[in-house]
This record gives structure tokens, sequence and C-alpha cells, in this order.
């Protein structure tokens, strides 16, 4: 199997705790939250030369872990990642003191175009390899390891040669990156009948690597002309916490991260959210402790039935 | 060493990806038709959500801007985004100072920006200069200076900025009648 050689950490190592993406409309709130482990900060929100602002100082005083993301490196797309993006992104890790970058399994440019917009790869063994060979060039720019985390799409390309499990776990396993499972994306998927996810978005994440999971994200969206549009504006629904709880009853989550833009709620409607993914977590963890009590207590005599 | 160093992919992969990706996007942007195997209602209903998010971001970014135009602003900017594809670099930000400059370059047909509008563009441009080829924006490192003339409060604004020394404003009152 293909490992990282390059980084003597693993997913095992990290623990984020909670999370939430930073915006500069959340600064205060997230400021003053005393339990917070980790923010996201959108890498192409900031000059890698420039001063990094005083809020995001101020929260790597306090030992708030704080990881780039990428929106604009287009890993998936046809040409090779731009090394002035890689260099930037390398960079803010660097200057944020990042224990990772993470990007998207997605492509934002073709032909010249922008689209403004993360879009599903179609899922050939070509694009999968010209995939694995940009992951590969933007790993060598970074100074710490890199996580990919799976998109919602509205759309899917025809023909596909294999399953998106198949397709995350052999890139996966191909460049030794990291996961970062957007459970929000996977329930989306699920709603608008996308892909194997719709029919069993939990089985999905048994189809994955777990042990590669660096973090997840969650987020609600909005229901707009029958289809679910993965938007940060709404409160996470409560589907998205069961998944969330499926999951932590499945392998540790080292990290999980709100994801909110526009319609930014008030601080106390932050809080329980960030409480309510907080207990998610915990009842997927204790279903694990009650399944491994139940194994590690040999029954004396045989249970009647 | 390890496969992950000799790993390589032939330029005819990347073409023939790139190839339909342009495609894929096109139909997305509504410049191409909907390629053979697609659902052509979910392409229509993803290149809306693209469309409306450009908008959305856009007005995000240049708040007096958007306020500026009010009802127009909605009409102005479609017009503007059919023709103008996103800026390679720089986002909603380097996609509202272009659509600015649509605003202002049409003779004749001055939008009427708001003092604050005016502002905003101005401190864009201070802090960022033009990408050059690529389009869009980048962040600027070295000296400018910018002069806005405000009519509604009749102010004349100046601005600076200086590598290691920050940002200076100056405004000051614009008494002559000429205005």
């Amino acid at each position: 199997m293909m490992t990282s050689v390059r980084h003597a950490i693993t997913p095992k190592d990290l623990n984020l705790g909670l999370g939430i993406g930073w915006r500069p409309e959340l600064a205060l709130v997230i400021d003053r939250h005393p339990t917070l482990g980790f923010v996201e900060v959108i890498a192409e929100d900031f000059d890698p030369e420039g001063p990094i602002p005083a809020p995001i100082e101020r929260l790597r005083e306090r030992g708030v872990v704080i990881v780039p993301h990428g929106l604009s490196l287009s890993l998936a797309g046809a040409e090779r990642p731009d090394r002035a993006r890689l260099r930037a992104l390398g960079k803010l890790a660097e200057r944020m003191g990042a224990p990772l970058v993470s990007e998207h399994i997605a492509f934002v440019r073709a032909g010249g175009v922008e689209s403004g917009h993360l879009l599903p790869p179609p899922r050939t063994r070509e694009a999968l390899n010209v995939l694995v060979a940009n992951v590969l060039e933007a790993q060598e720019a970074f100074p710490v390891p890199l996580a990919l985390e799976n998109i919602s799409t509205l759309v899917e390309w025809p023909h596909p040669e294999m399953s998106e499990a198949e397709f995350v776990s052999e890139l996966l396993e191909r460049t030794g990156a990291w996961l970062l499972l957007d459970v929000a994306n996977v329930y989306a998927n699920a709603r608008n009948k996308v892909g194997e996810q719709s029919d069993d978005p939990a089985g999905f994440f048994d189809r994955l690597p777990l042990d590669r999971l660096a973090y997840v994200h969650v987020a609600g969206g909005v229901d707009r002309n029958g289809l679910y549009h993965d938007t940060h504006t709404f409160p996470t629904p409560g589907p998205v916490l069961d998944l969330l709880e499926q999951l932590a009853s499945r392998t540790r989550v080292p990290g999980a991260l709100l994801e909110r833009d526009d319609r930014f709620p008030s601080d106390s409607e932050l809080l329980t959210e960030l409480d309510a993914i907080a207990s998610a977590l915990a009842r997927g963890r204790k279903r694990i402790d009650r399944e491994n009590s139940n194994r590690s207590i040999p029954p004396s005599f045989p249970i009647p039935r | 060493m390890n496969d992950r160093d000799v790993f390589v992919v032939s330029p005819e992969d990347r073409d023939r990806l790139a190839a339909m990706q342009a495609i894929f996007l096109q139909a997305l942007t509504g410049s191409g038709a909907v390629p053979e195997g697609f659902d052509a209602s979910r392409i229509e209903a993803l290149g809306e959500s693209l469309a409306s998010k450009r908008m959305r971001s856009m007005g995000r970014a240049w708040p007096a801007l958007a306020a500026s135009l009010g009802a127009e602003f909605a009409i102005r900017f479609a017009a503007f985004a059919v023709m103008n594809p996103l800026p390679g670099q720089g986002g909603p930000l380097a996609d509202g100072r272009a659509f600015a400059r649509s605003l202002t370059s049409r003779g004749g047909v001055s939008p009427g920006l708001s003092d604050d509008a005016l502002l905003e563009i101005m401190a864009v441009d201070l802090r960022y200069r033009s990408a050059g080829r690529e389009g869009g924006l980048l962040p600027r490192h070295g000296f400018a200076v910018r002069v806005a003339i405000l009519r509604t409060t009749r102010r004349g604004v100046l601005a600076v900025r200086l590598p290691y020394f920050g940002e200076h404003w100056l405004s000051l009152p614009l008494t002559w009648r000429s205005l």
C-alpha cells in the first residue's frame, strides 16, 4: 500500500475536536468560543505574503488549530495544478502552523473558463490517473499532509467506470492523501439521487478507507425546485447529524467542522448547533463503546434464545 | 524512491479529459449544448445554481456597489455575466471589479454610483492590482495612490498605500460650486 513517506504523522495523531469554518462575519463568536479546537480558513481569501489577520493570529496564540482549505486548485481538472496556487497554499500552511491542508476532489475550471464552483470529474480510470498525478504534484509542494474532500453534485457524468467509493478509495490509496469527509455532501447526493449514495448513505462510509479520516464537514442546505442544495445557509439538519452519528459509531472522528456561509446565525444559534454536532459524535462513540464492552465480556454460559 | 515519484500521465490523457470537461462547463454556462448522456434538466439546474451563486458571491464581496444599484443590480450583473466569464484570479472581488468597470466604461450611461460604492472601488484598487493576461486581481504589495470625488457629500478623498506603513486616507470638504 502507498503510504505517506514524507510525513511522520497519520490521521490517528490528529485531535482537532470541534471546529467552524472561519468567516469574517463569525470572527467574534469564534474568538469568544472557549473550547473550539480548530478553524478552517478559505485559502484564497488570504494573501500568503501579507500579514496574517489579527483574529487568526489570536486564535493561534490560544492553541486553536488553523487549517487552510483550498477551493481553486482544481486537482481533478485536466491541467497540472498551478504552481503559484500550490505555493500560496503551502506557504499559508507554514505561516499558520497548520498540521494539514485540505482541498476538493473536483475541478473548477476547464478550457480557460472559471466555473466558480466545485464540479465532479468523470469517474473513469483515465480521469483518476490524471487526478492522482495532480495530487502527487500538489503534495510535493506542501510542507504538511493533504486531505481531500468528497463533493456534492447535481449532475453525474454518464458511463462511470467505478463507484464513487472505489474512485475515492483508490485515489487515497495511490496518493497517501487523507480523507476530509463532508457528511452533508453525502446527504445532499443521497437526497438528489446521485450515485451509490442515493440508496444507502451510511453504507457509503463502509466502503471508504476510514482509517484515513482527518476530519469531517457538516452543514445545512436548502430545498429548491425539488433538489437539495448544500448552501451552508441553514442549521445542520437532523438527517446529517444522524449520518454523523453513524460515522462516529464506525470510526474515530478526529475533528468535526461546521460550515456556515451567508445568512449568518446569531451567536446562540451557532453555539446550539455546535452542541448538536458534539452530541451526535458522543452518541456515535457511545455505540462503539457499548459494542466493545459487549464483545469484551464473553458469556460464561450459553445465553438462552 | 517509491512509485509516487515515477507516476506520469500522458499528455493525450490530459487532452482528452480537458476536452470532456470543457464541453461539460460550456453546457453549464449555456454556451454549449448538453453533451450526450447527461440529464439535461440537471445540467440546467446546476447552471442556474452557478449563475445565482456567482451573483450572490459578487454582491457579498461588494455590498456598497450592489446596494448602490438597488433592483438594477441583478439585471445589470446578469447581462454582464453572460458576456464576461469569471476572472482567473481573485474570485468574486475581481468579478465585481470588472463589473464596476463595465458600468463606468459605457459612455454616457452613468449608473450614478453612491459615495460608498466609489469608496469601495477605491479601497479595492488600493489593495489589489490587475492580474494581467489571466484577468482578475492579485494582492498589491507596492505603493499605490487613489483619488475620488464624492458628489453627494462634496468631499475629495485621497488614499495612499505604502509598503510597511499601511494605508492612509484623507478626506477633505470641497467647497467650490462647480460640483
